[in-house]
């Protein structure tokens, strides 16, 4: 049996001794990655081709930036910021667009087969070309059309283009390379740009955008002048700031707050050197398994993970608590706490299902943290702690406890119905929602700053559809059928699409037969006599999409075409136009729809959220039914029963705090389900021991101060998860002594 | 010997000469005899003349104006009626059935044509090297590249209530416009 037992201690050295040495070699060369990309922590969506092309379109403007002057000078300020961020490295988004020129000399090869929508319906209503070809040369200048008149008189080309041109989204006006836009105090300039690609790395990009905001700074200093600034980087740093602040504060906090516990109840240093090796142990463990499954983590997976401080700790406290007892009683409590561990472990196991994969990480993290804690909680604690001084002051404690707990045992219970029935007559239906803003600690001035450029930059709402096919033409085809539907059904003002460059092969046959007949007309005749040139029926070759990826016009197009496998995919924007009029008119078309990515986001984790709640019920009626073979049917209701009441009663409570519900509330009642059980399994096991509710309360104050220590963060998400958890907590402390007087 | 020296000489001198060609924004109004501050309000008739290669025999329009501070108002009559308004930094354009719309990308140009219009010596100065071409003449080259593509040359003559504009484009095209301003 000795033997037996230092075997124990020393592999449970071994493994500690591994895991601490592991977690620093996988720390100290870098193999975990971390992340704070906000993209990354999109939910997973079924429809994966789909969520490719979305991702692959979003991809392309992670490392752009905006910035906007407004005040006095602006004009030399923007030339000076300019300067600065291109010593930093930024490269700056010019179009490169083509000069009309440019234009002209190839749209020309194509002439006689390129006609506007206004051209179109002219010709095929047999009306006259005539009056916009006095119109235009009755102007005194008109730039974009000049350069294709010479070719073609009738203007057929270049009024295509024109209207091409107007089709480009956006409301900045230019003067040579600078953007602005004109308001009655004068003019706010608008530098887009990008970040190098190398910037890419978190610690690369919080460097560089910590110059880009001292340039900024002195800037605002040197001049009155306002300058905002928005794009992803943007927001990566300062959650990623906000995120390190909170991982960092929570983190020193709990273990504080934890080793203080521990020394007021016990006043041993070798119980809290024994408690910081379990947790060093518990964390080694989960560093080295979430790089072992997924080589990076996300930053705000870090801060939710901090929560395996506060249950790792548990084990310690219930070995400790124990330690002075008779073997069979320790016997009973390592059982309890591998039962403990194995129904924590299943409630953790739902985060690796959600379609978040930060949640995963927790998941994997908390996990492999608590097999850690409770493997050297097994195998080594005991050992390092020897023989724990008089826990006289423990059973003090627990005795006044067991007082209390008795006394108000029934009151706690009749509160506990009351305040649920009072709710469920107040407070339904409650008011649920996901939004992925609940990610986000983004400050509130970074959003304001986001807003306002997007009005800048897009004025009026726009919004973004997908189209997909197996080819080219057909890709175009699709186009130009849903550009015609939103001309003819809704107020749209501008519709910008690949269509507007490339028409497809039959449109452009068709403009070539409106073409052909309209030069038989007498009006064309009349046209003719102004002209030297002779304008025929076009011979040439119809323009393609390959050829446009070649041309000038490239840059018009190839941020918005992409190609996946074997498809084609590109992205229309439609300024102007209801979110509901353009779903209505994509209603049945299987090949197209809008881009609404929050929205996506927020049904995806609606389901979520849903399936989460049918898996709590389940979960406690599966418990509810174990309960009733092992220890009866009364230990049955009060345990399911009391499970369901701290489940209800903490949604109730939080929804009251936070106004509604979210996903992360409902994640939080899949962990107060699993602590609850850790709760019973020890009352109905070790019933109301002195020492046995010590530790339980030694683990629900732990527990409620390191998951309450989550509701001074930032991000919305952190904050209803922990709230609900310490609520929870709360309640199962006070419910759970109820299966006291139910023996397993 | 003697040829290199003149050439040198000459070579000096045309340098000299440029110098001294080129005109302030005072000096351009001086020779132009416009007081911008007149013309700010002013409502008169137009001839307009297309001299394009691509036509036979230049097109000719015309019609009536009205300026006013930040304001234009450009109604072309005949052959067809068109029209030009530039109201408060906005360019429309309306066509033969008198629809009304905004001009597409072209609001560079727009503020350069009020300028011009409306003699503001002063604004066309920021964009344009002026060059003195006759006694009541002088000549506009633009400064910046985008404009050159558009525009490789204006010249403006100007006679007591009269003004000739003529632009120049890069592919050797000609328009005359002539300006009669209502007393």
């Amino acid at each position: 049996m000795k033997a037996l037992r230092i075997n124990l201690k020393i592999l449970g050295i071994i493994q500690g001794v591994l895991a601490v040495a592991l977690c620093f070699f996988v720390l100290l060369t870098g193999k975990l990655n971390l992340q704070s990309d906000l993209l990354s922590l999109l939910p997973q969506e079924t429809n994966s081709q789909n969520s490719e092309a979305e991702t692959h379109f979003f991809a392309q403007y992670k490392n752009n930036v905006v910035f906007s002057l407004t005040g006095d000078s602006t004009a030399q300020s923007h030339e000076w910021l300019k300067v600065k961020l291109k010593e930093l490295g930024l490269e700056f988004e010019t179009l490169n667009a083509p000069t009309l020129t440019a234009l002209a000399k190839f749209y020309s090869q194509y002439n006689g087969q390129l006609l506007s929508e206004e051209y179109r319906a002219q010709l095929a209503a047999n009306s006259p070309l005539s009056p916009f070809v006095f119109e235009y040369l009755s102007a005194a200048i008109n730039p974009i059309l000049d350069p294709f008149f010479a070719s073609q008189p009738t203007l057929s080309t270049g009024k295509f283009v024109e209207s091409a041109l107007s089709s480009l989204p956006g409301t900045l006006k230019q003067d040579g390379e600078a953007l602005y836009i004109e308001h009655e105090k004068g003019r706010t300039f608008v530098i887009v740009a990008r970040l190098p690609e190398y910037a890419s790395n978190l610690l690369i990009q919080q460097q560089l955008v910590g110059e880009v905001l001292e340039v900024i700074e002195e800037l605002q200093q040197q001049h009155n002048i306002a300058v905002g600034y928005s794009g992803i980087p943007f927001h990566n740093v300062e959650n990623a700031a906000q995120a390190q602040t909170e991982m960092s504060l929570f983190g020193s906090l709990s273990v504080f707050a934890l080793l203080l516990l521990v020394w007021v109840f016990f006043r041993s240093l070798k119980v809290i050197w024994s408690a910081s090796l379990c947790l060093l142990v518990a964390m080694s463990y989960a560093v080295i398994a979430v790089t072992m499954v997924f080589g990076s983590v996300h930053l705000i997976s870090f801060v939710f993970a901090i929560t395996l401080v506060g249950i790792a700790i548990d084990y310690c406290f219930h070995v400790i608590v124990a330690r002075n007892e008779s073997k069979s009683a320790q016997q009973q409590v390592f059982r309890a706490i591998w039962f403990g561990c194995i129904s924590t472990l299943l409630g953790y196991s739902a985060f690796a299902f959600m379609p978040l994969v930060f949640l995963q990480q927790v998941a994997v993290f908390v996990g492999a943290g608590l097999i850690g804690s409770a493997l050297t909680a097994y195998s080594v604690l005991p050992f390092c702690i020897g023989n724990v001084k008089s826990t006289r002051l423990l059973e003090q404690c627990g005795q006044n406890l067991n007082k209390q707990i008795t006394t108000l045992r029934k009151p706690v219970t009749i509160a506990a119905v009351s305040s649920l029935v009072l709710f469920l007559l107040t407070q339904t239906p409650i008011q649920f929602t996901d939004s992925l803003k609940l990610l986000s600690a983004s400050s509130a001035q970074l959003n304001e700053f986001e807003a306002k450029h997007n009005q800048l930059i897009y004025g009026d709402s726009h919004h973004r559809i997908l189209v997909t096919a197996e080819s080219e033409q057909l890709l175009l085809e699709q186009e130009e059928q849903i550009i015609a539907r939103l001309l003819n059904n809704t107020d749209v003002r501008q519709i910008s699409a690949l269509a507007n460059w490339v028409p497809s092969i039959s449109i452009q046959k068709q403009n070539q037969a409106l073409l052909s007949d309209y030069y038989q007309t007498a009006d064309f005749a009349q046209l003719q006599s102004y002209f030297h040139t002779d304008e025929q029926s076009s011979n040439a070759d119809y323009l393609t999409l390959e050829q446009a990826l070649v041309s000038p016009i490239a840059p018009f197009i190839s941020a918005n075409l992409m190609r996946i496998n074997t498809r084609y995919v590109s992205v229309i924007t439609v300024v102007g136009a209801d979110a509901i009029e353009i779903d209505k008119q994509l209603s049945n078309l299987n090949f197209a729809y809008r881009i609404d990515k929050p929205a996506q986001l927020s049904e995806i984790m609606q389901h979520a959220r849903e399936n989460l709640l049918i898996w709590l019920a389940c979960a406690i009626a599966i418990f509810s039914v174990i309960l009733l073979f092992k220890a009866g049917l009364k230990a049955a209701l009060y345990g399911g029963f009391s499970m369901l009441l701290c489940c209800a009663l903490a949604l109730f409570i939080t929804g009251m705090l936070q106004g509604s519900i979210n996903l992360f509330n409902v994640l939080a009642l899949v962990l107060i389900f699993a602590l609850a059980i850790d709760y019973f399994v020890f009352y109905m096991q070790r019933g109301l021991q002195p020492l046995n509710t010590m530790a339980v309360t030694l683990s629900a104050t732990s527990s409620a101060l390191v998951f309450g220590m989550l509701i001074f963060s930032q991000t919305p998400a952190i904050y209803s998860f922990g709230l609900t958890v310490m609520v929870g907590i709360l309640l199962i402390y006070f419910l759970s002594p109820l299966m006291s007087m139910r023996k397993l | 010997m003697k040829n290199l020296v003149l050439f040198l000489w000459l070579f000096i001198l045309s340098f000299t000469s440029q110098a001294e060609a080129e005109l302030t924004a005072k000096q351009a109004q001086q020779i132009l005899q416009m007081d911008h501050t007149e013309l700010q309000t002013r409502a008169g008739t137009f001839e307009q003349k297309k001299y394009f290669k691509v036509l036979k025999r230049p097109f000719v329009s015309s019609g009536n104006f009205d300026i006013k501070a930040g304001y234009l108002n450009w109604q072309t009559v005949a052959p067809i009626q068109s029209g030009i308004i530039f109201d408060d930094g906005t360019l429309y354009l309306i066509n033969s059935k008198g629809e009304q719309k905004v001009a597409p990308k072209a609001e560079h140009f727009a503020h350069l044509l009020v300028a011009l219009l409306q003699g503001d010596i002063d604004t066309l100065s920021r964009t344009f090297i002026f060059n003195q071409q006759s006694e009541k003449c002088i000549s506009l080259l633009p400064r910046e590249q985008a404009i050159a593509q558009a525009i490789s040359l204006i010249t403006i003559c100007s006679q007591g209530k009269q003004q000739q504009i003529s632009l120049f484009d890069t592919q050797e095209n000609r328009t005359d416009i002539s300006l009669n301003y209502a007393l």
